[in-house]
C-alpha cells in the first residue's frame, strides 16, 4: 500500500470520520442519552459530570481492541470529505467490524446484569439484514453508491430497511438494560473496574459509526459543504431517535423490550425479506 | 419538495407533540402548528410548482384531498374534544396517522404502498389499548399479503387468469386495510379512541381507500376490471346489509356505532366499485362524511358510550338523527341521489337493493343520535359544526368533487 493511502486510513481512523470526531459526536450523544435516560439526576450538565466521571482511568486491553474496530468501522462510512476514497469503503467490513467491537464487549459482560445476550444476537440478525437487504439490487456494497439510490424501484426496501435499522439502534448502541453488559447511559455513578470504564468509552465511540452507517446506506451524500451537513444532521436524527425509543423503552415493565424485538422486529425482518424478494422480482 | 414537505411536516409535528406529552399546552401548540403546516402544503399541492418532487413523489387529487379533510377532521376532533379526551394523545397518533396516509398516498408503487401501511398498522396497533398486538395486527397484515400477492400476479404472466387472480386480490386488500366485513377486527368497547378499530376504519380508512383505488385501479387491466368492478360492489352490498341491520340489533351502543360505519363503507365500496365518474364521486363524498360528521360525533357520543353521561333525545338529537339518516339538506341525501344515479346507469337492479339498504339504514339513525346526549361546551360546538360540514356537502357536493379533480 502506498504511502499516501496509509497515511489517509491513518487519518480516517484516527481524526475524520473516526478517532476524534467519533469522540465528539460521541460524548455529545453520550451526554444527552444519559440526560434522557435518568432525567431525575440532573439537567445536560450533570449527565456530563456523570460521563466524566466515567471516564477510563486506565487502558484495559480488551476494550481498547473494541475502540479500534469500531474506529475502523468509522472509515467505511459514506462521510463526506473522508480522505479514504470512495471505492475503498466497504459496509461489509464497517458491519463486521461493529459486530466484533459488540462481541468483545460481551466477551466480558456475559451474564452480567440484566444483559441478554440472545436478545443482542437476534437484534445484530436483523440490524445485517437492514444493512445487507438493500444491496442485493444494485450488487454493491459501497456505502456512498447505495445511499445514491433512493428514487424509484428501491424506495419500498429502503423504507422497510430503514425502519428496521432505526428500531435496532438502541439496542446496537447498548441504550437498554438487556443489551448493555456495561449498563446503559446514566445507569453508574463511577466504573468499578478498567473494562467497565472502557466499554462505556465503547459506546461513546459506536455512536458515529453506527448512525452515520444509517446515513450512508440510507441517504445520498455529496462531498460538499451541504452533504456534510445532511450527514450530521441525519445521524445526529438517528440518534436521537434511538435515545427517545430506548427512553419510552426503559420506562415500561421488564420483558416490554424483548417483546418488541421478538413479536415486532423480528416478524417485519421477514416482511423487510419479501420485499427484497419482491423487489427482485417485480424490477429486475 | 411539495410532497415531502407534506410527508414531514405532520411527522415532526407528531415526534414533538410525543416528546412534549408532559407540557400539553405547548404539545397542542407545536403539534397543531405543524399539523397546519402540512395541512397548507397539502392544499398547495394543487399548484403545478409544488409538485415538484426530487424523490419522483406524487399524489393523485382525490387522495390530495381526501387527505386535506383527514387535516380538517384532525382539528375539529382534537380542538373541539370532550373535557376528558386526552387531546396530545389524539393529536399525536392522528399527525402520524396522517403521516402514514401522506405516504400511502405518494408512494410509487403497490410495493411501497405495502410497507407504508405495514409500518402505518404496526403503529397503531402499537397503541396502548385492550387487545393484544397480534389481533390488532391481523387485518392489516392480511391486507399487506393480499396487496404483495396482487402485484406480483399482476407481472406472473400475460394469461387472464393472472389479471382476474390480481384484481381479487388488490379489491380483498382494499377491504381488508380499511377493516370491513369480512376481515372485520373485534371490538373493545372500553378502548381508547386512537387505538380502536373504529379510528382505524373512521378516520385512517377513508384516505387510505382513496389513495390505495388511485394507486391499484390503473394497474387493473381490461381483463381485471369486471372482477375488480363486481367484488366491489358485492362486497359493498354486504358491508351495506351488515352495517345497517347490525347497528339496528346490535346490543351495545359502541357496537351499533362501529356498525353505522360500515354502512357507510358498504355505500362507499358499492361506489368503486361501479367505475362510472358518478359512483366514484358518491363514494369520495361518503367517505368524505365519515370523515367530517361521523368519526367526530362517535368521538362526541364518547362520553355516553362509556357511561359518564346519560344519553337524551333532544330537538338536538333529532336533527343529528335526521343528518345520519341521510335527510336532505344533509350529506346523505347529495350521496344517495348521486349513487342511485349511478346504479341506474350501470344495472338498475342494484339501484332496488341499494335503495333497500337505505331505508333499513334509518332504524338506527336515531339510537345513535340518542348517545351523543346532551352536548354541553366544546363538545355541543362540535356537533354544530359537524352538522355544519354535513348540511355543506349536501348543499354543495360539487365544491368539494371539484376540489377532488372529480
Amino acid at each position: 500500500m502506498p504511502w499516501e493511502d496509509l497515511a489517509a486510513h491513518l487519518v480516517a481512523l484516527l481524526v475524520y470520520p473516526g478517532g476524534l470526531s467519533a469522540l465528539l459526536v460521541g460524548v455529545a450523544a453520550e451526554i444527552g442519552a444519559g440526560w434522557a435516560l435518568v432525567p431525575e439526576r440532573g439537567g445536560l450538565p450533570a449527565a456530563a459530570r456523570g460521563l466524566l466521571r466515567l471516564a477510563p482511568r486506565s487502558l484495559a486491553p480488551v476494550a481498547a481492541w473494541a475502540w479500534v474496530l469500531a474506529l475502523a468501522a468509522a472509515s467505511q462510512l459514506a462521510a463526506p470529505f473522508s480522505p479514504v476514497p470512495a471505492a475503498e469503503r466497504n459496509s461489509l467490513v464497517a458491519a463486521a467490524a461493529l459486530l466484533g467491537a459488540a462481541w468483545l464487549a460481551w466477551s466480558w459482560g456475559w451474564g452480567r446484569r440484566a444483559a441478554s445476550a440472545q436478545l443482542v444476537l437476534s437484534v445484530q440478525a436483523v440490524w445485517l439484514l437492514a444493512v445487507f437487504l438493500p444491496s442485493i439490487g444494485p450488487g454493491n456494497l459501497r456505502p456512498q453508491a447505495l445511499g445514491a439510490v433512493v428514487l424509484g424501484d428501491q424506495l419500498p426496501l429502503k423504507l422497510a430497511c430503514g425502519v428496521l435499522y432505526l428500531a435496532c439502534l438502541p439496542a446496537l448502541l447498548m441504550l437498554l438494560p438487556e443489551s448493555a453488559p456495561q449498563g446503559p447511559p446514566g445507569a453508574l455513578a463511577r466504573a468499578r473496574t478498567p473494562e467497565e470504564g472502557g466499554f462505556i468509552a465503547l459506546r461513546v465511540l459506536l455512536w458515529m459509526p453506527t448512525c452515520g452507517l444509517f446515513a450512508s446506506l440510507f441517504f445520498p451524500l455529496a462531498d460538499d459543504a451541504l452533504g456534510l451537513l445532511r450527514f450530521l444532521l441525519v445521524s445526529l436524527g438517528a440518534a436521537a431517535v434511538a435515545i427517545a425509543v430506548a427512553a419510552n423503552l426503559t420506562r415500561r415493565p421488564a420483558g416490554v423490550t424483548r417483546l418488541l424485538y421478538e413479536r415486532l422486529a423480528l416478524p417485519f425482518a421477514g416482511f423487510a425479506v419479501v420485499v427484497a424478494a419482491l423487489t427482485a422480482v417485480l424490477f429486475h | 419538495m411539495g410532497p415531502e414537505l407534506a410527508l414531514g411536516l405532520p411527522a415532526i409535528g407528531a415526534v414533538l407533540a410525543a416528546a412534549l406529552r408532559r407540557r400539553p399546552a405547548l404539545a397542542l401548540l407545536c403539534g397543531g402548528l405543524l399539523g397546519i403546516a402540512g395541512a397548507l402544503m397539502l392544499a398547495l399541492l394543487a399548484a403545478p410548482p409544488l409538485q415538484a418532487s426530487p424523490l419522483g413523489l406524487s399524489m393523485a387529487p382525490a387522495a390530495r384531498a381526501l387527505l386535506l379533510l383527514t387535516a380538517l377532521a384532525l382539528g375539529l376532533v382534537v380542538a373541539l374534544a370532550p373535557p376528558q379526551a386526552d387531546r396530545v394523545a389524539l393529536l399525536a397518533a392522528g399527525l402520524a396517522g396522517m403521516t402514514g396516509l401522506a405516504a400511502v398516498a405518494a408512494a410509487p408503487d403497490a410495493l411501497a404502498v405495502a410497507v407504508v401501511i405495514a409500518l402505518l398498522a404496526a403503529g397503531h396497533a402499537a397503541l396502548p389499548g385492550g387487545r393484544p398486538f397480534p389481533t390488532r395486527m391481523r387485518a392489516p397484515g392480511l391486507a399487506v399479503a393480499l396487496l404483495l400477492a396482487g402485484g406480483l400476479l399482476q407481472h406472473a404472466g400475460e394469461t387472464p387468469l393472472f389479471a382476474r387472480l390480481s384484481a381479487l386480490a388488490l379489491v380483498l386488500s382494499l377491504v381488508a386495510a380499511a377493516g370491513l366485513v369480512p376481515f372485520l377486527p373485534e371490538l373493545d368497547p372500553e378502548e381508547p379512541a386512537p387505538a380502536s378499530p373504529v379510528a382505524w376504519t373512521g378516520f385512517f380508512g377513508p384516505a387510505l381507500a382513496i389513495a390505495l383505488v388511485a394507486r391499484i385501479q390503473p394497474t387493473i387491466g381490461a381483463e381485471g376490471i369486471p372482477v375488480y368492478g363486481a367484488l366491489l360492489v358485492g362486497l359493498g352490498v354486504l358491508n351495506l346489509a351488515w352495517g345497517t341491520v347490525g347497528a339496528w340489533l346490535a346490543e351495545g351502543e359502541v357496537a351499533a356505532w362501529r356498525y353505522s360505519f360500515l354502512a357507510d363503507w358498504g355505500l362507499a365500496l358499492a361506489g368503486l366499485g361501479m367505475v362510472v365518474p358518478d359512483g366514484y364521486g358518491a363514494a369520495y363524498l361518503v367517505l368524505a362524511s365519515v370523515l367530517l360528521v361521523r368519526f367526530p360525533l362517535y368521538l362526541w357520543a364518547r362520553p355516553v358510550l362509556l357511561n359518564r353521561t346519560p344519553a337524551a333525545m333532544g330537538p338536538a338529537n333529532i336533527l343529528l338523527g335526521a343528518a345520519l339518516a341521510g335527510a336532505a339538506p344533509f350529506a346523505g341525501f347529495s350521496i344517495r341521489l348521486l349513487l342511485l344515479r349511478a346504479a341506474t346507469e350501470v344495472y338498475w337492479p342494484l339501484a332496488l337493493v341499494l335503495g333497500l339498504g337505505m331505508l333499513i339504514w334509518l332504524g338506527h339513525s336515531f339510537r345513535l343520535a340518542r348517545t351523543l346526549g346532551s352536548p354541553r361546551g366544546r363538545s355541543a360546538v362540535g356537533v354544530v359544526v359537524a352538522l355544519g360540514f354535513s348540511l355543506v356537502l349536501g348543499v354543495a357536493p360539487a365544491v368539494l368533487l371539484a376540489m377532488g379533480g372529480l
